[in-house]
Parts: C-alpha cells; sequence; structure tokens
C-alpha cells in the first residue's frame, strides 16, 4: 500500500482527531490521511478506567460520531501495521512498519506519550505487568484481573494487584482495578501521592480517602526487585524490605513523550518537541501537536510538554489551522495545566503553580474542611494555581482567573472563601464577561431605546 | 445566534427560571411531579447568584470556542457547527469535571444523573440535542431579566 | 404587652401543589412565608401578611391562594371585627389609624348606577372599525370670542395654550417618593408612546425623567417640593394642588426615612429630613390668592403653557371651581374621595370629601349656569376604573380623566393599601432598591399602553353605539345618560333622568 496525500496525520487521538477537523475547517478538499497503531477509532482515551468501572461502554467511548471520518473524507489506516518507523521530512515521506510508504504534502506528529517502564529488575521478565494507557492495554488488565481473581479465591486467598505509580494514570487504574481485585496497593517513590498535581496535605486527604475504598497507598516506598516465577511477578520486593505478594502488576511511573520519530529525522527535542507558535517542529513541513510538544508554561516559563487531553486538542487545533493556512490561524502561545481527575466521591482539580517554591514571592492560602481541601496559590496579585479537593463547584472561574491574570484586589475576596461567582467580579468586568456579542441596538437593561 | 443574556437591574432573585429549568428538563415536564417525585431529581441547568439586593442569572454562554467542548475527554459536550449551541450527551459523560475546572463562568455542574454523576448545562431547551428550542427560563422570568436575542456572534 | 390585633388574612397552601421552591419566600417584603428545610414544609407568619397577592401570582404550581382570617365577629352588626380591631390597634398604639388608596367603604358608586345610550332605528349608530372615530382632545381655556381673518384663514389672535390629548385620559399625580422611579418612569413611556400627559405630584421631575418633561404635568402643591424655572419650563403644563380627593383639607409628611439621595435631590429638601406639604398653601386664602399664583405662574412660563388647579371634592366645590375658573385656571381637576393615596389618615381617607360623579355634574352644571363652561376644561379623578367609567364621566361634562389607581393595578397593584409600608412587593410604592428593581418600567409602560389602548377601542365602541364619533359631542351629553336605583335629588344633581324616561 501506499498514498500521496496532502495532509499525513501521524496519531489518532485528541490531537490528530483536533487538527483534523481545524484542516477541514478551512480546506474542505485537501486529501488527509490519520495513520495510528491502536486498530481502534478515535477514543477518550482517559476514559479506560471509566470503561472498568462501568462508567461508560465500549458503545460510547469513541470521541466522535460513527460517521466522522466519512462525513469529513479522513482516510484512515489504523492498526499496528500502520504504525510509523520512519519520517522523511527532505522526501515529504513516512514509512510504517508494514512498510507502506505515505508520501505527504504536510505532516502533523501527534503521537502522544508512551510509558516509561521503570529499571526494576525483573519487572521486564514479568509477562503479567501491564501498563495503562490504551483501551487494549486496559481491557487486557480487566481480563487479566477477572483471571487472577478467579484463580485466587479458587486457592481461598484474595487476589492482589500491585500498581507502581500513584500518578493520575496510577491512581485510576488502581480506582478501576478495586471492582476486580480485592487488594490493591499503590507504590509511589515520591514522598506523596499524584506528586505533580497535589501538595503534602491534600495527598494525606485524597489518601485517607483512596484508603476507605481499599486501596493502599505507601508513598515514599517503591519495588526494588520483582520476583518472578514461570515468567509471572509473583512478589514485589520493596524498598522498605517488605515483601508484597501479587497477582500482577500495572506500571504506571510515568510517560515521556513520543517523539523519537522527530528526534530521529533530525527534530530539535528539548523536554519535547521544540516548535514555534504555531507548533511547527523544526522540520520542513511537519507540525507537532499534544504530549510530545514542549510548551511554555505561563506561570513560571520554563518548557515542558503538557501531556494533558485539553491541551492536545488545543493544540490539534492550532497546528491544524496552521498546516491549512487559515486566514487569522491562531497561535498558540504559553499554556498551564489543568487537571480534572475524581476518584469514588472524590473530585479533585487542580491548575497551575501548586507547590510554589519558598522564594518566589508566593503567597498560599489552604483551607480544610471535611474531606474538602482547597489551596490557592498567588503572585503579585494574582492567581496562579489552585487545587480544589472535594469542592468543585465554578472552578472554572478561577481557572479564568489565572489565565487573564485578573489582579485579585478587584475581586470580593469571599470568592477564596466558598465556590466562586460571577458577581465577585466587579460590576464591567461582570457585564464585559458575561454579555459577549451583547446586541449593540440594546442598552444594559436590555431595552432597545435608551431612557 | 440567538443567546441568553442576563440584566441584573432587573433580577430580582426569585428564581422562577431555575423552576422552569428544572420542570423542563424533567421527564413529566410537571412542577409537582419533577419537584417532589421523579429520581433522580431534575436539574437546573440555570443558576441565580447574589441575593435581594444584587443577583444574576448565570448559564452558558454557548461560546463559539467552548473550552468545555475543547476539554472534554469523552466526546460527550459538543458544539453544533451551524447553530452553535453546546450540549453534553448524558450517555458518554462520564463525570470528569473537566469541563467545570474549564468553564469561565461556572455554568456546568456535575449532580448524579441515571446512572452516575454528569454534567448538566443549558442547552436552550432544544428537543433535539442541539437545536435551539424556546428557553424555559426566559418565558418564567417575570421581569424580563433574562432576554433570549439574536446576539452579535457566533 | 399582648398585641390584640388578630392578623387580617390568612395564607392557604395547597399541600399537594406546593413543591418548596421558595418562590414565595423569595417574593414576599412582608417576610410571610419560610421554607423551613428542618420540617421539610413551608410555613406562614399570616399576621404579616398584607394580601397583596405577589406570591400568588409568582407561585409557579398556583398552590397559594390568601383568604381572610377565619375569626368570626361579635354578632353586632354595630361592632364590627374591622371596627373592634381599629380599636385595639389605637388602643395599642395611640396613634392615627394609617391607610392607602382610596375610599374602600361601601358608599354608592354613582357611576354603577348610570347607563348609556345606543342608537336604534331612528338614528344610526357608527361602526368604529369602519368609521373615523376622534378620541382626542385638547385642555386649556378657550378665547370668548374666536377671531378669524378670513382672508389669509388665519386666527387673528393666538388661542390660549392647549395640552392636546390623543386619549381622553391622563395619569394622575404620584410623585416620586410616594411611588418608585420605574413606576413613573414606566407611566412616562406610556403617556408618551400614548400621547398623553403624566402627572410628578408635588416630588418633583427626577432628572432620569426630563426626557419626557414634554408629557408631563408638574405639580406646585403646598409644599413647593422641587419647584424652579427649569422645572416649570420644561414641562407640558402646571398644575396648582390644592387639595387631593383622598385626604381633602390635610396636607401631606413624607417621613425622614424616605428621603434617599435621589428623593432629596428630585425635592430639592435636605436628605433624611421630613418632607411636610402643609394643609393650605400658606399664601392662598382666597381666590384673589389663586389668581396670583396662577398668573405668577404663567408670568414665570410666558404663558406659553395651560395652568391647572387641582381640588378636592368637597361639599361647596361648585361654587369653589366658579371662583377657580375665574381665578384663571385652564383647567380644573375636581378629585372625587374614591381616589387613592400613598398614605393617609384613614379616618380621613374614609369619610371626608364627597363622590365625583356628584361633583362632576354639580361643578358643570355651575359653570354653564354662569357661562363660563367654555373658558375652562374639566378634568374628572378619583377612582376611573374602566372605559365606560370615562364616557360617564365625559358624558356628565368633564373633557378628559384622571386615572392612576387603574394604571399602578396595570402595573400589578393589587390594592393592599398598604402603601405606607414602603414595602410594596411589587416596586410601585417603595424606595427599596431590591423592591423598585421588580419593576421593570420596559414591561410596565407595556401593559399601561395595553390597559388604554382596549379602553381606547372600547370608548369608540361606545361612542360608535350612541351615533357619536368623536369626544367632543359626547362631553356634557347627559342625554345618553339614564339612571337607575337612584333618587330624584341624585337625579336632579346628576342632571340626567330615569332609566325608561
Amino acid at each position: 500500500m501506499a498514498a500521496s496525500v496532502d495532509y499525513l496525520i501521524i496519531g489518532n487521538s485528541a490531537a490528530g482527531i483536533s487538527a483534523a477537523e481545524a484542516i477541514r475547517k478551512t480546506d474542505r478538499e485537501g486529501s488527509v490521511l490519520i495513520v495510528g497503531s491502536e486498530p481502534h477509532s478515535a477514543y477518550g482515551r482517559p476514559l479506560i478506567s471509566y470503561l472498568l468501572e462501568g462508567k461508560t461502554t465500549l458503545d460510547e467511548i469513541w470521541l466522535k460520531p460513527e460517521d466522522f471520518y466519512e462525513k469529513n473524507r479522513l482516510e484512515r489506516w489504523l492498526g499496528p501495521e500502520f504504525q510509523v518507523t520512519r519520517l522523511d521530512p527532505a522526501a515529504h515521506r513516512a514509512i510504517c512498519t508494514g512498510g507502506e510508504q505515505i508520501e505527504y504534502r504536510r505532516c502533523l506528529l501527534a503521537t502522544g506519550s508512551v510509558p516509561f517502564m521503570p529499571p526494576i529488575p525483573g519487572l521486564g521478565q514479568a509477562a503479567n505487568v501491564y501498563p495503562f494507557i490504551t483501551l487494549d492495554q486496559a481491557l487486557s488488565v480487566q481480563e487479566a484481573a477477572r483471571a487472577a481473581t478467579e484463580r485466587a479465591h479458587g486457592a481461598n486467598r484474595p487476589s492482589r494487584c500491585v500498581v507502581i505509580g500513584a500518578g493520575l494514570i496510577g491512581l485510576k487504574a488502581a480506582e478501576a482495578l478495586c471492582g476486580f481485585v480485592d487488594e490493591v496497593a499503590v507504590l509511589e517513590m515520591a514522598p506523596r501521592i499524584l506528586p505533580a498535581v497535589l501538595d503534602q496535605e491534600g495527598a494525606q486527604v485524597l489518601q485517607r480517602q483512596l484508603a476507605s475504598r481499599g486501596i493502599t497507598c505507601l508513598p515514599g516506598v517503591t519495588a526494588a526487585n520483582i520476583e518472578v516465577e514461570q515468567g509471572s511477578a509473583v512478589a514485589c520486593h520493596l524498598t522498605d524490605d517488605t515483601v508484597m505478594a501479587c497477582d500482577f502488576i500495572v506500571a504506571a511511573v510515568g510517560v515521556r513523550p513520543n517523539s523519537t520519530l522527530a528526534v530521529e529525522a533530525g527534530a530539535r527535542q528539548g523536554r519535547g518537541l521544540v516548535c514555534d507558535e504555531h507548533l511547527r517542529t523544526s522540520l520542513a513541513d511537519v507540525w507537532a501537536a499534544g504530549d510530545l510538544v514542549q510548551v511554555t508554561d505561563a506561570i513560571d516559563g520554563s518548557q515542558h510538554p503538557l501531556a494533558l487531553w485539553p491541551a492536545a486538542v488545543a493544540q490539534g487545533g492550532v497546528a491544524g489551522a496552521a498546516m491549512a493556512e487559515a486566514p487569522e490561524a491562531p497561535a498558540y502561545s504559553s499554556a498551564f495545566a489543568v487537571n480534572a481527575v475524581d476518584f469514588f466521591d472524590s473530585s479533585l482539580l487542580t491548575a497551575g503553580c501548586i507547590n510554589p517554591p519558598d522564594d518566589g514571592g508566593f503567597t498560599v492560602k489552604t483551607e480544610v474542611d471535611g474531606d474538602a481541601y482547597v489551596k490557592f496559590v498567588f503572585r503579585e496579585g494574582r492567581l496562579v494555581g489552585y487545587i480544589l479537593l472535594n469542592r468543585p463547584a465554578n472552578a472554572g472561574i478561577y481557572t479564568a482567573l489565572i489565565e487573564n491574570a485578573v489582579p485579585v484586589d478587584q475581586l470580593d475576596p469571599a470568592m477564596f472563601s466558598a465556590a466562586p461567582e460571577n458577581l465577585d467580579f466587579p460590576q464591567p468586568l461582570r457585564w464585559a464577561r458575561l454579555h459577549r456579542f451583547y446586541p449593540t441596538d440594546r442598552d444594559q437593561r436590555g431595552w432597545k431605546e435608551g431612557c | 445566534m440567538k443567546r441568553i443574556y442576563a440584566l441584573e437591574d432587573w433580577c430580582i432573585d426569585c428564581k422562577r427560571c431555575e423552576v422552569a429549568c428544572k420542570v423542563f428538563h424533567s421527564k413529566s415536564k410537571d412542577p409537582v411531579k419533577a419537584f417532589l417525585f421523579e429520581q433522580p431529581r431534575p436539574r437546573n441547568r440555570v443558576r441565580v447568584e447574589g441575593n435581594r439586593t444584587l443577583s444574576i442569572a448565570i448559564n452558558c454562554r454557548h461560546c463559539p470556542a467552548p473550552k468545555c467542548v475543547e476539554g472534554c475527554i469523552s466526546g460527550a459536550m459538543t458544539r453544533n457547527p451551524e447553530t452553535g449551541v453546546v450540549t453534553s450527551n448524558p450517555e458518554k459523560c462520564v463525570g470528569c469535571r473537566t469541563c467545570v475546572s474549564l468553564c469561565p463562568f461556572g455554568a456546568v455542574t456535575i449532580e448524579e444523573g441515571p446512572r452516575h454523576p454528569i454534567a448538566f448545562k443549558c442547552d436552550l431547551c432544544g428537543e433535539v440535542p442541539g437545536v435551539p428550542g424556546s428557553p424555559s427560563c426566559v418565558a418564567a422570568c417575570p421581569n424580563r431579566a433574562l432576554i433570549y436575542v439574536e446576539s452579535e456572534g457566533n | 404587652m399582648l398585641d390584640y390585633v388578630l392578623p387580617r388574612y390568612r395564607v392557604l397552601r395547597d399541600g399537594d401543589l406546593c413543591i418548596q421552591c421558595g418562590v414565595c419566600e423569595r417574593s414576599c417584603s412582608n417576610e410571610v412565608h419560610h421554607v423551613d428545610e428542618e420540617l421539610g414544609r413551608v410555613t406562614a407568619n399570616n399576621g404579616a401578611c398584607v394580601n397583596c397577592q405577589r406570591c400568588v401570582v409568582m407561585c409557579p404550581t398556583q398552590a397559594l391562594a390568601i383568604t381572610r382570617w377565619p375569626q368570626v365577629d361579635s354578632g353586632s352588626a354595630n361592632w364590627t371585627l374591622e371596627t373592634m380591631q381599629d380599636i385595639a390597634k389605637q388602643a395599642q398604639t395611640g396613634a392615627v389609624l394609617l391607610g392607602s388608596m382610596g375610599n374602600p367603604k361601601p358608599f354608592p358608586v354613582y357611576w354603577d348606577h348610570l347607563l348609556l345610550n345606543a342608537s336604534q332605528v331612528t338614528n344610526p349608530s357608527i361602526d368604529p372599525l369602519r368609521e373615523p372615530m376622534e378620541t382626542r382632545v385638547f385642555l386649556g381655556s378657550r378665547p370668548e370670542i374666536l377671531k378669524v381673518n378670513e382672508r389669509d384663514e388665519k386666527l387673528s389672535a393666538p388661542l390660549p395654550p392647549q395640552l392636546r390629548l390623543d386619549v381622553p385620559l391622563m395619569f394622575s399625580a404620584m410623585s416620586f417618593g410616594s411611588i418608585s422611579l420605574n413606576a413613573q418612569k414606566a407611566l412616562a413611556m406610556a403617556a408618551r408612546e400614548l400621547g398623553t400627559f403624566f402627572n410628578t405630584g408635588e416630588g418633583g421631575l427626577h432628572r432620569d425623567l426630563e426626557q419626557y418633561a414634554d408629557c408631563a404635568i408638574v405639580q406646585v402643591a403646598s409644599g413647593r417640593f422641587g419647584v424652579d424655572p427649569h422645572y416649570l419650563g420644561v414641562t407640558g403644563a402646571i398644575e396648582i394642588k390644592i387639595g387631593q380627593g383622598a385626604k381633602p383639607g390635610i396636607g401631606g409628611h413624607l417621613p425622614g426615612e424616605k428621603i434617599s439621595a435621589e428623593v432629596s435631590r428630585t425635592r430639592m429638601i435636605p436628605q433624611g429630613t421630613d418632607a411636610i406639604s402643609p394643609a393650605p398653601h400658606h399664601d392662598i386664602y382666597s381666590i384673589e390668592d389663586l389668581r396670583q399664583l396662577v398668573f405668577s405662574l404663567k408670568e414665570a412660563t410666558g404663558y406659553a403653557k395651560p395652568v391647572a388647579v387641582k381640588v378636592a371634592a368637597v361639599h361647596n366645590v361648585a361654587a369653589i371651581a366658579s371662583g377657580m375658573a375665574r381665578a384663571g385656571a385652564d383647567i380644573i381637576v375636581v378629585d372625587g374621595f374614591r381616589g387613592g393615596t400613598g398614605a393617609a389618615p384613614r379616618r380621613i381617607r374614609d369619610n371626608v370629601g364627597i363622590p365625583i360623579e356628584l361633583a362632576l355634574a354639580a361643578v358643570d352644571q355651575r359653570l354653564r349656569d354662569e357661562s363660563i363652561r367654555s373658558t375652562v376644561s374639566l378634568v374628572a379623578a378619583g377612582s376611573i376604573r374602566s372605559s365606560a367609567d370615562i364616557v360617564r364621566a365625559i358624558a356628565l361634562g368633564a373633557d378628559a380623566v384622571y386615572c392612576a389607581s387603574a394604571p399602578l393595578i396595570a402595573l400589578g397593584c393589587h390594592q393592599c393599601q398598604d402603601c405606607s409600608s414602603g414595602k410594596c412587593n411589587w416596586g410601585i410604592a417603595t424606595q427599596r432598591p431590591d423592591l423598585v428593581r421588580r419593576l421593570n418600567p420596559e414591561i410596565a409602560a407595556e401593559r399601561v399602553v395595553n390597559l388604554v389602548h382596549g379602553w381606547t377601542h372600547e370608548i369608540k365602541e361606545m361612542m360608535g353605539g350612541m351615533g357619536i364619533n368623536a369626544v367632543d359631542s359626547l362631553r356634557g351629553n347627559r342625554l345618553m345618560l339614564r339612571g337607575v336605583g337612584l333618587n330624584e335629588k341624585e337625579l336632579e344633581i346628576l342632571g340626567v333622568k330615569y332609566a325608561g324616561e
């Protein structure tokens, strides 16, 4: 199989699909080919844990309606044989595992992240160690969990699973597996769970809530080596010298940008691919969007990838518009992390800078109220980050404060002690926020003729 | 597109809009059944902020580039490109609250759904998702503090 | 001290329909309703209810009605419950009883004893849908002789100033202070739309309403609030208020707490001080004194606008009206005892003055007898309830009528007669910002315009039925009226024949 297309999109998830939509907004005619190594239509990747929990189904997990690809005339080559293994920017050519060659005019790399396998002795030798990134992996884990529980109950003992890594993926996997195995333990090398999105105090509150649901979190502990019998991991020897028997392991210590393809083709790489404001890489006619791109942090100015779904969608839109040469194509400037995640009945929303350094001129306001824990981080009179554990109401108003760098002294201070409201903004700003596109022939009272 | 605008000059904090919204979005469309008998309780998607001194009804602004849609991990939140109406598909929503963390107006809430908590937001009272209907909050407002008018943007 | 006063009303809540949404609680400035989360039901403090019916209208499920307090009286037709309650109240407070709106007592309503004529066979009725019908009237004094330059087809001497009304109805005086600015604004907007006038009362003209000044009649009353050359200069007409039908013979008293910054600016008095309108004008003790004020105002405004004088309908109103005409008034306004007020001592409201129907007939007759009727316009006020009342008033001799209660009812007033509390739930008789906001003048003006449009259609229908095609032809045409249930004396004063005659 060979193809020659106007637009080649490598990666069939958030960024790739968003880019395809953006291309189609401007260019209705150009041929678009989406290639992806997973044999599925695009699905909500973070939904895999929800799928295992039964909060969605294999019918509903798909990101777009069934006719999406046809309606937008997006050709798709999906499956492991279509994994692109080599990119030749000079020749405008990509080559897949199966040998297929694709000639393109413009190419988008939207290959996301790949799980990082920690160098723990034994981990690589065991067949029952699973990552938890893709739909197929999730279904495999589910199958493994069911089988393990059946076996364990046959042997009159509880089934046990160890999750290595208490990041968002590890904890969501743990939550999902709760319904399939009897005991779930989560190991975390860092001194607290969710080290990237929570602080010490919040982590403790959440850890207690997870414990009440039967998930044992062990921060500050990880596996030193894995005991393997007949090709299967049977126990983890932990760094605190304890031994934890297990039926299988989920490895979720982290992800790294899946940028090998571009790097091998000579692209500039920092902590992710280096791109211009329209997300064009240093390679000719190659753009990138999603987890593999390094972006400027809106709060501290640092460069790092932002492996988050909304960021990938936004970046896909920017890259797609640029690729199709849309008039007034938007630029992608800086960004900051906004995370929304829920565990059982707990909700956790975080954004921006949540663990400020002591010397950066930050002020912090925290509040604990029962199951709720909130933290606000301010700098130079502006909100720069928040943690909202079990107090989610209207959180987007805080996000907007960060994004628009709204001076806090304009606002009703009460908005940081209870759910924020639109009325907390001063009247002119409130009007401007809520009345975008308001008909100009009416006044602020809604009257057509002034009085 | 036609948008609902709230006018705080006239909002009197009666919350009839909330009642009408709940009733429209109930199974029975009958206030007594909706409030007292239906399970799960129907939810209002318009929310009155403030008190008698100053109040305003808040509902979805149906942004042209909605952050809730951009952030939705399940594809439940969509914007109809023809009508501009932003709706959440209750079948697809998993209740992750990404939309809550992104909506600049607090116009999306996560509440108990038929099976698990899901997102609720203004759908302009369309019978078909994405197609605007005749907003019941506007009809219920006794003081024209909510108007449904052609806006100058899509 | 134990309060002997009983509640007047009781809230009837249909438990099957109440959805505990709390709209009633949030709608009531008297804090009658309370959603008791603990009990899981809505309770009522019946004693605080004034029967304004805001909650009844607002309730999304129509679960509410207000009924009288079920307590029976003593069985005495003399010592009625109401009489005894008044005594209980005064025994408690030692104060004058206050009341609002018009006299509610069951005095005869003469309008309801006057029936209209219609054409049959001998003269044709007119279909207002096919034929032109004139509802326009002009108010002002008419010259004794009209001098016309026939060659130029022009008047050789100018006519005295006239007010042009497209409908024979104006909105009577209600001051900013007694009613909210939004209520006044609604009437101003409606007046502009309808081609008629609203009246500022003696509260001055708020700067927001200056754009409606050409539709305004401004009052000069005994307190002289808000009066300056600008005030007199911008409006359509000036009205000297001598008296008010609801409280003849007494002045007004707007307590200091109602004199907000805006009221203070508009009335030109210090904020927080009591606004006291004396009972008499201290410079008017005779018709001659009145003439001085009338001509002072005419001088001040270059004889460019009519000056009206308003009196309450009292015993010798006909003679007084004659004096007013001779004092130079262009328009005479007679306000009957059923006219409304923002606040009046109840004994005055309920017992002083005479019905407008009799006063109007008497004044019109007296002015005719003295051959000066045509030198003035005559406006009747004091509870005009419908288009039929307008037709009857015009047939009795009025040029036009003043209406206030009816437009207020269009705005939402439910005649609870609690205006003086300042807690009007309809946003009309209040200055509380949260309550004022309830009256969106845009909606309110539309409702008043609708009402007057409806009335105008009805007036045309009734006139057409009589074979009359202009209000001018109906004026003083008492042959179009017949009395029923009236005695000879009443018929004589009204100047109408008995039905069947």
